[in-house]
């Protein structure tokens, strides 16, 4: 079933939709899950809580990337409980201290919006990015996959996935830095 | 909200297409297909000038990129990958309880806790020690240049033990890596690349008061040149010099060479101190890679580099 389909049952309120996405997607959103929690008893209590939220929230959100969308949904509901639960997957902290130096650290109300911003901004240097750099910080930046399992992923050595992964961020510092972020 | 979670939650905002992009794993040509990719890469070097092909198998530059905020560029290298058993009993020791003996006062020093046959410049030995350094000679087991250590690696398989040491010469920093790749370094990577150098940016450009104060004037980018040409040794060795050319025409250098499977990298990073007279860094680059010879010829090679006029 192709995710316009998906959609669309969602939009028609058929039961058998989270079934199918289900079917297709829990998998996929069952390894973003356990990244960032680790626990197998925490993955499942946040899938519930994902399939809950796409009934909901679809309508009346209609996404153009229903994968991509779905995987914000997973990992954003698994980095709530992550805070909640005071779970820590090393693999995630390790990834944001990484990126820490690459991203501004500033706090505030206004940060929601700028948090959307600063995505625009990041997609934009991801999109100017060669494929494999973009995959490699995407895998290890939002999938929170470990340095190994990147470089699996990518069919790299560990070597050249962490170089590779090294100046994609010195890249989006330089870049951030000319957009006036930092 | 601590910053940790803060980077995490400002992921989540990236564009779903390309999150939706990085689902899937990459599929790789088959290797019969990335072997003719080689051979293809291969023959367009071969088709350049003739001091090319002098480096063609010894040291060249390789992939580049430049943009207004980050430059760099690679050097491809015919490296030996050393298996461990090749360097000294006390280091393969160190390296298994994990930990190297680091520091080391002096060249013999160095060279005995390496095990492995080295040339010597008396030229950067006897020189004084660049500031900020902590001992006249550092070993290191670690990854190349721009690649970090995570916590958790696997300790005791370093895919390169490095020698390193900084010096003055006439005035100039002078920075040099001897790179000694192990078993543990992937072939793939090393035909590939090692790190060159890389310039990040944009920087800020000032102008200086009479009074000592500092003005901001202008932002600079790092988008550079690099053209790459063989040198020939004092010791025979061809090296190759690479230029990294900025807008402004400002240039600098670095001169590297591979002798029995080690790459030696030499590199004059800037003035140590205010001078009027700013030295030739290309005819320095040179007069430093003149300086290495084997041991028992060191004297002889040197005899007739140490005088100053040679800078100019």
């Amino acid at each position: 079933m192709t995710d316009g389909e998906l959609v669309e049952l969602l939009w028609q309120r058929r039961e058998e939709a989270l079934e199918r996405v289900q079917e297709k997607y829990a998998p996929w959103c069952r390894a973003i899950a356990r990244n960032i929690l680790g626990r197998e008893e925490d993955v499942e209590e946040c899938l519930s809580d994902c399939w809950f939220q796409l009934w909901n929230a679809i309508p009346p959100a209609r996404p153009v990337r229903f994968q991509g969308y779905l995987g914000a949904v997973v990992r954003n509901r698994a980095l709530l409980l992550r805070k909640r639960l005071g779970r820590r997957a090393d693999t995630v902290s390790l990834a944001a201290l990484e990126l820490a130096d690459c991203l501004p650290a500033r706090e505030g109300p206004e940060e929601a919006v700028q948090g959307e911003a600063l995505g625009r901004a990041v997609s934009q240097f991801l999109r100017d990015q060669g494929e494999g750099a973009r995959t490699a910080f995407l895998r290890r930046y939002w999938y929170a996959d470990t340095v190994e399992e990147t470089a699996r992923f990518l069919g790299w050595s560990v070597p050249k996935t962490k170089s590779v992964l090294s100046r994609t961020r010195k890249k989006l510092r330089a870049y951030l830095e000319q957009e006036g972020w930092l | 909200m601590k910053d940790e979670e803060r980077m995490l939650e400002w992921m989540s905002y990236v564009d779903p297409a390309l999150v939706e992009g990085a689902a899937r794993p990459r599929r790789r040509l088959p290797r019969a297909a990335r072997a003719g990719l080689a051979a293809a890469c291969l023959c367009l070097a071969m088709t350049g000038s003739v001091w090319a092909m002098d480096t063609l198998l010894g040291v060249r530059l390789g992939e580049t990129e430049s943009s207004f905020g980050y430059s760099a560029y690679d050097i491809q290298a015919e490296v030996e990958r050393f298996d461990l058993s090749q360097f000294s009993g006390d280091l393969q020791a160190d390296l298994a309880a994990g930990e190297l003996r680091w520091a080391h006062d002096s060249w013999q020093s160095a060279l005995d806790y390496v095990g492995v046959p080295l040339l010597y410049s008396a030229l950067l030995d006897e020189a004084a020690m660049g500031a900020g350094m902590n001992a006249p000679y550092v070993v290191d087991g670690t990854l190349t240049a721009d690649q970090e250590r995570l916590p958790g690696e696997e300790a005791g398989r370093p895919e390169q033990i490095r020698l390193a040491f900084s010096r003055v010469v006439d005035n100039v920093v002078v920075a040099v890596y001897i790179h000694l790749y192990t078993q543990y370094a992937d072939p793939e990577e090393l035909a590939a690349g090692v790190p060159g150098r890389a310039w990040i940016g944009p920087y800020k450009v000032y102008r200086e008061g009479p009074d000592g104060s500092r003005t901001q004037v202008g932002q600079s980018s790092v988008e550079m040149e690099f053209a790459s040409r063989g040198y020939e040794m004092a010791c025979g060795e061809t090296a190759t010099i690479v230029t990294a050319r900025e807008a402004n025409g400002q240039e600098s250098y670095q001169g590297c060479f591979v002798h029995d499977g080690v790459l030696y990298e030499v590199n004059a990073i800037g003035l140590a101190s205010k001078a009027n007279v700013v030295p030739d860094f290309l005819k320095l680059t040179e007069r430093l890679l003149d300086s290495f010879a084997p041991p028992e010829e060191g004297e002889d090679a040197l005899s007739s580099l140490t005088s100053a006029e040679n800078l100019i």
